[in-house]
């Protein structure tokens, strides 16, 4: 850490989203020309720190300094004013407009030019413009993107979207750059040059500040490395010794979730279950971005099969491609004897997936019962277009089953089959999310992150759950983040990196893999692709005494 | 610029065509033009809608109308008075109800088109109620009555094509990309330093002064006002007309102004229910022809004489 003021301090910033707590207590400081990254798991809170950085959340408490002045308050517009510029995740290009345009457009405001004026023809709107081109063509060649100024911003490849984000940002006259995942989604070698690029920015006077969770990408740049965890600070410091804190580890990893016992002793491996899902060579695209990367999986009858990796990894996206919310770009996805490539969603329900999303994705004003019910609609309608007004006897016997399962399951939801599910806390919610999806009687139960933001406890609960509604003969896709609970109750696992299968095998074997904790918190494979023994931190992850 | 010029030639020359009904279309595509090309910044450009256009039209028209009877202004002068305090309304009411997007944006323009006309129709002392406003002052040239379609055709024509003109710049300057950029992402453009509460209360304000002075233009030019010409239908109409046009197509937008006024002639016989093919023609543009009719039907002959050039290959 240098002497001296420091370019950005935060200190006490707390900002809650209705009852969630994003931010806690948040203290945080960037000196001047310094690179540092911010990194920690899914939900947090990375993004909501930046959002408050560059004005666009307003924090609960807390203040903000800028150069010793006070921007917590600032709109968005007026904190770029003062030099903070960012990019986004999604880095949200101005598809209409070409390359050159988009980095003009970061320009505009700084010049200050009135609406009247706008409307002559001639004279300053002509001169401004010729100034904010030249800019435009210096920072494209400050990122490289000189070559295509003239192209449509939409056409570009992923890794020059993203240093198009940062040109664009650069235009508004940013003396802090705030990124948002720079490195998500680009092959090793657009990730070389993104490296490039932000060094060079260093050297050019600028301060960087990114969140990333692309370990290769922070090892190879942050000088300094900010850990949070649940909104608050966890850790501070060097890379290579908030590599080895044992609460970083945690963070990442996760606690194991407690479930032992109710785990069998004969864990089911592919050769004695019929296969249920067959994924092959599954490849997905998002404008470019490479989310899925040929890609093959298979879950057999019977079977919990856990699909851990890092943020950004693909899990989400394979499960939502497999729901039918995702075109692919290549591969096939056969479940039983059909394929379900190019099947619209409510058949695939129809055809026996069902689906916890991430994030619960309730239908928040509706109560308990009727999102339950909701959940039954596909054989509902299935039954006949009638039925949506009168259920047949039959249809309505058959709900009630499928309800006094649920219940059955989840006691707590019958107290308060009521109550709208907004009210609900984060686990009944959950619960709600994974009763809605058994609702329409799934074979296979895919979950996205269901232990996201919840207590330990719940968490237990919740994978006993699972482990019971297996032994019951449901077959279990599990995406977890949190990789020691889902190994627990996983009889088959695959870890995935950058959108491709880098390990799999069975959950016993991969808990005691380095290939996980790897997957999570290594940045060695940037420099050596295979995986390298005996690197301690590594060591320290993967060993379950190391909490 | 040199469609600006063609275009003014073909102006110039249609004023010698000897046909009164002709040019009094014209004229009224003239005016129409000019509410149409601010709705299409505000809309197409800058990505606001708006479902309350033809009040600015109307408190234009009755805002000229009764500074020059009340007052005893000159016309000429009522109009720019006129037309500075309907674009403070617009500034006004954009500071009202840009906190809000999407549909609660159209439902309270929709409301404030409502209100205004509801305003016309009854404030009796005022605006005259239904039987509107009589012998409202006529604009005069070295004594001269504007009162003939050929007198009025250089005044509409000549302030239609300056906010063409005037239109064309702003697009196309620096500040036409920050209009684009808020049209596109509100959180980026934000990001990049631009206001866009401001960007889009000036926008409101400016397509407001544009319908202000064609209603005012309008007032002056028949002499009597009633509500009824702004209603919601006449923004649903202009609406349409801008959709027509592909939003953010200045000549696209002149082209559906034209569309519309002359379709309008050929539905007469439908009398009222004309807005039903109104409404019709706005979801067939929307769904097949999503850049406007004038882009879809070039692409539709495009393909079909490259179609054409294939088979004779």
């Amino acid at each position: 850490m240098k002497a001296g003021h420091p370019l950005l301090e935060v200190s006490g910033v707390t900002v809650s989203f209705g009852g969630l707590v994003a931010l806690d207590n948040v203290g945080v400081h960037v000196d001047e020309r310094e690179i540092v990254a911010l990194i920690g798991p899914n939900g947090a809170g990375k993004t909501t720190l930046l959002n408050v950085l560059a004005g666009a959340t307003a924090p609960n408490s807390g203040t903000v300094s800028f150069r010793g002045r006070r921007i917590e308050r600032l709109p968005a517009h007026r904190v770029n004013a003062l030099g903070i510029a960012r990019t986004f995740q999604s880095v949200e290009l101005l598809q209409r407009l070409s390359v050159r345009e988009n980095v003009m457009a970061g320009g505009v405001a700084r010049t200050g030019l009135g609406l009247g004026v706008s409307m002559l023809g001639f004279g300053p709107p002509k001169a401004v413009e010729a100034r904010l081109r030249e800019q435009a063509d210096e920072f494209l060649g400050i990122v490289g993107l000189s070559q295509r100024a003239d192209e449509p911003a939409a056409i570009l490849p992923a890794g020059q979207q993203r240093l198009l984000g940062i040109a664009r940002a650069l235009a508004t006259g940013g003396e802090l750059i705030l990124l948002d995942e720079p490195g998500a989604g680009l092959n090793d070698i657009e990730k070389t040059e993104l490296i490039d690029v932000i060094r060079r920015l260093r050297d050019n006077h600028r301060t960087i500040l990114f969140v990333e969770h692309d370990m290769s990408v922070v090892g190879q740049l942050a000088e300094r490395i900010v850990v949070l965890d649940r909104g608050r600070v966890i850790a501070e410091g060097l890379p290579d010794d908030v590599r080895r804190s044992p609460e970083v580890i945690e963070a990442y990893l996760g606690q194991p979730a407690a479930a032992a016992g109710a785990r069998p002793a004969t864990a089911r491996t592919p050769a004695d279950a019929r296969p249920l899902l067959n994924v092959a060579n599954l490849s997905v695209r998002y404008s470019g971005l490479l989310a899925l990367d040929d890609l093959s999986l298979t879950i057999g009858t019977g079977e919990i099969v856990a699909v851990v990796g890092a943020n950004g990894a693909g899990k989400s996206t394979l499960l939502k491609t497999i729901a039918g919310f995702v075109p692919t770009a290549g591969g096939t996805i056969g479940f039983e004897e059909r394929t379900l490539n190019g099947v619209r969603a409510e058949e695939i329900v129809g055809a026996g997936i069902g689906m916890a999303p991430e994030g619960r994705e309730l239908f928040p004003t509706l109560s308990v019962m009727d999102n339950l019910t909701l959940g039954n609609y596909t054989r509902i309608r299935a039954a006949g277009f009638v039925n949506l007004l009168f259920r047949s006897r039959r249809l309505q016997q058959q709900l009630d089953r499928q309800l006094q399962t649920v219940f059955e399951l989840f006691p707590v939801l019958l107290e308060r089959r009521g109550q709208s599910a907004g009210t609900l806390s984060g686990g009944q919610g959950q619960m709600l999310a994974i009763g809605r999806a058994l609702m329409s009687a799934p074979k296979l139960l895919m979950l996205d992150e269901p232990s996201l933001g919840l207590a330990p406890q719940v968490v237990s609960q919740i994978m006993a759950t699972l482990l019971r509604l297996r032994d019951d003969g449901l077959t279990i896709l599990l995406v977890e983040q949190n990789a020691r609970a889902a190994l627990e109750i996983a009889d088959r696992a695959y870890v995935l990196a950058a959108g491709k299968v880098v390990a799999s095998g069975s959950a016993a074997e991969l808990a005691g893999d380095k290939a996980i904790s790897e997957a999570y918190l290594g940045w060695e494979g940037a420099r050596d692709t295979a995986l390298s023994a005996g690197e301690p931190a590594v060591e320290a992850a993967a060993s379950p005494g190391s909490r | 610029m040199w469609r600006i010029g063609a275009f003014t030639l073909l102006i110039v020359a249609l004023w010698f065509v000897e046909n009164n009904y002709v040019l009094n279309l014209l004229v009224v595509i003239a005016l129409q033009t000019m509410s149409a090309l601010g709705l299409s910044l505000l809309m197409g450009y800058t990505g606001q809608i708006s479902l309350g256009h033809a009040a600015f039209y109307g408190l234009g028209a009755y805002g000229s109308a009764l500074i020059s009877m009340r007052l005893g202004l000159n016309p000429w002068l009522s109009i720019f008075a006129a037309t500075a305090i309907v674009a403070g309304i617009g500034w006004s009411l954009g500071w009202l109800v840009f906190r809000l997007r999407g549909h609660h944006l159209a439902m309270a323009t929709l409301a404030f088109g409502v209100i205004v006309y509801v305003g016309f129709v009854e404030l009796h002392d005022l605006t005259g109620g239904p039987n509107g406003l009589q012998d409202v002052p006529i604009f005069t040239v070295l004594g001269t009555f504007l009162d003939s379609d050929r007198l009025i055709y250089p005044l509409a024509w000549g302030a239609c094509i300056l906010t063409i003109v005037l239109a064309h710049n702003l697009v196309h300057s620096p500040k036409g990309l920050s209009m684009r950029s808020v049209a596109e992402n509100e959180r980026v453009a934000a990001s990049l330093g631009q206001d866009v509460s401001a960007l889009k209360r000036q926008i409101l304000m400016l397509s407001a002064a544009w319908a202000a002075f064609a209603g005012g233009i309008w007032a002056h030019y028949l002499g009597y006002l009633s509500p009824n010409p702004f209603d919601v239908g006449f923004s649903i109409k202009l609406l349409v007309m801008v959709a027509i046009g592909g939003f953010a197509n200045i000549w696209g937008v002149l082209f559906g102004v034209a569309f519309v006024t002359i379709l309008g002639q050929l539905l007469k016989p439908f009398g009222f229910y004309d807005v039903v093919i109104y409404g019709l023609l706005l979801v067939i543009v929307m769904v097949f022809f999503p850049n406007g009719l004038l882009d879809g039907l070039v692409t539709l002959a495009r393909s079909a004489v490259s179609g054409l050039r294939g088979a004779r290959a």
